[in-house]
């Protein structure tokens, strides 16, 4: 958890001294979603790349579904903290002029959270797989772009000033992908870890 | 020759609907639009490309399903050799497509919601065959590539369907509407391009049955 913090705090701190000079905020907007994407990609290796001695157990003790949503609760909360810090350094750090508002933020998280929803149920593949988390940025990237697309032109639109009602088609289509994604990682996980 | 006819009646329904789409689909007069002219004809070949590749797809899918439900090997080697033909005809359809734009959009990649969409879910298949050589525990590896494949096929839908008709797009029929009326498609060109489209989707699937045949006799080979 401080790790990933740690990356992201300093990934946004370097940029931000690299690119002071040429960057604009739509710049910034794509690049706060790289971050976030690289960031999830790190977190979610540890949330089953670290079971490999565990499965054992929790396969005698529990459910799939309710491992599946322990896992799926602590990535959250992982995206959670992790939006959080980005918006405060983007505040502190940024000339925004108030365009970050409540609705930036439910854009945020509802993007960040659909990542780690993804990346979470990819992290399940990729430990099973020889070739363990090296494997995760390969099947994440492409099944994260509908998510990222919906996401980046959402807050772009925010970041410019627009009203909520501008998003508000794009944003329904955003939480409904995330809703599939829930109901598909959870009819499918139990195949993935019986043996 | 009769057993052929009645049992495998739609390859024979394959080879007249090719003949018939190459033939009439060069001969038969075609609108004379603006920009598009002769190449209209493309029609013929592209489209059918992403109906043939949605198709395998989605029988790839169901074969993975059933994968799941029933644990049986041979499934798993139908949902892998039909996305192999799936990537074959998306591979064809993204030539084709960027042939077309070349002499309709003026460059073959114009930055199109639906190329990039097509371009991501060719992606995403790519990546369930990387998944499927990185397993070596052949029921592992028929287990997870196929909740790989039934994953990706449900986020490829919103990928093709839904994404591109939020942003404006070159091709016809989007922003708001589907359908290919746009193409002001008149019944001459109806009457070539339905057939192209089943005989394109309907030769996909022979293809793959042949794919399936010689993994079957390879795997009877490996066993004995």
């Amino acid at each position: 958890m401080l790790g990933i913090a740690l990356y992201v705090l300093s990934t946004i701190y370097i940029s931000y001294l690299s690119f002071q000079e040429f960057i604009t905020l739509t710049t910034w907007n794509g690049l706060i979603w790289l971050i976030i994407l690289l960031a999830t990609v790190i977190s979610s290796s540890k949330s089953f790349g670290q079971e490999e001695n565990r499965s054992n157990y929790y396969y005698y003790l529990v459910n799939p579904s309710s491992l599946l949503l322990s896992k799926v609760i602590s990535q959250l909360i992982v995206q959670l903290v992790l939006s959080l810090i980005i918006l405060i350094l983007l505040t502190i750090l940024l000339p925004i002029n108030g365009n970050i508002g409540l609705s930036f933020m439910l854009n945020l998280f509802a993007g960040s959270m659909g990542l780690g929803l993804i990346f979470t149920l990819v992290s399940v593949l990729s430990s099973k797989s020889e070739s363990k988390g090296s494997l995760i940025p390969v099947l994440g990237f492409p099944l994260s772009i509908p998510v990222l697309i919906l996401a980046i032109s959402n807050s772009k639109l925010l970041l410019n000033g627009s009203p909520f009602a501008d998003i508000q088609g794009n944003f329904a289509t955003l939480l409904s992908i995330i809703a599939i994604i829930i109901a598909s990682s959870f009819l499918l996980f139990p195949y993935t870890w019986k043996n | 020759m009769t057993f052929l006819l009645k049992h495998s009646w739609w390859k024979w329904l394959t080879a007249g609907l090719m003949t018939f789409t190459v033939v009439f689909g060069l001969l038969t007069g075609v609108p004379r639009l603006p920009i598009l002219n002769e190449s209209i004809r493309n029609l013929y070949f592209h489209v059918p490309m992403w109906f043939g590749m949605i198709f395998l797809f989605l029988a790839s899918a169901i074969q993975a399903i059933k994968y799941l439900k029933n644990k049986d090997e041979e499934h798993d080697l139908m949902s892998k050799e039909l996305g192999v033909i799936g990537i074959l005809y998306g591979v064809l359809g993204l030539f084709t497509g960027m042939i077309w734009a070349k002499f309709t959009w003026g460059e073959p990649w114009s930055n199109d919601p639906k190329q990039n969409a097509s371009a991501i879910a060719l992606l995403l298949y790519f990546a369930y065959f990387l998944l499927r050589g990185s397993v070596k525990d052949e029921q592992q590896r028929a287990r997870l590539s196929a909740v790989y494949n039934i994953f990706s096929f449900i986020m490829m839908i919103p990928l093709l369907f839904i994404l591109p008709r939020l942003t404006d797009s070159l091709h016809p029929g989007n922003g708001g509407n589907p359908g290919f009326n746009a193409y002001d498609l008149d019944n001459r060109m109806r009457l070539v391009f339905y057939p192209a489209v089943i005989g394109w989707t309907l030769l996909g699937f022979w293809i793959s049955t042949i794919r399936i045949r010689i993994a079957k006799l390879k795997l009877k080979i490996d066993e004995t």
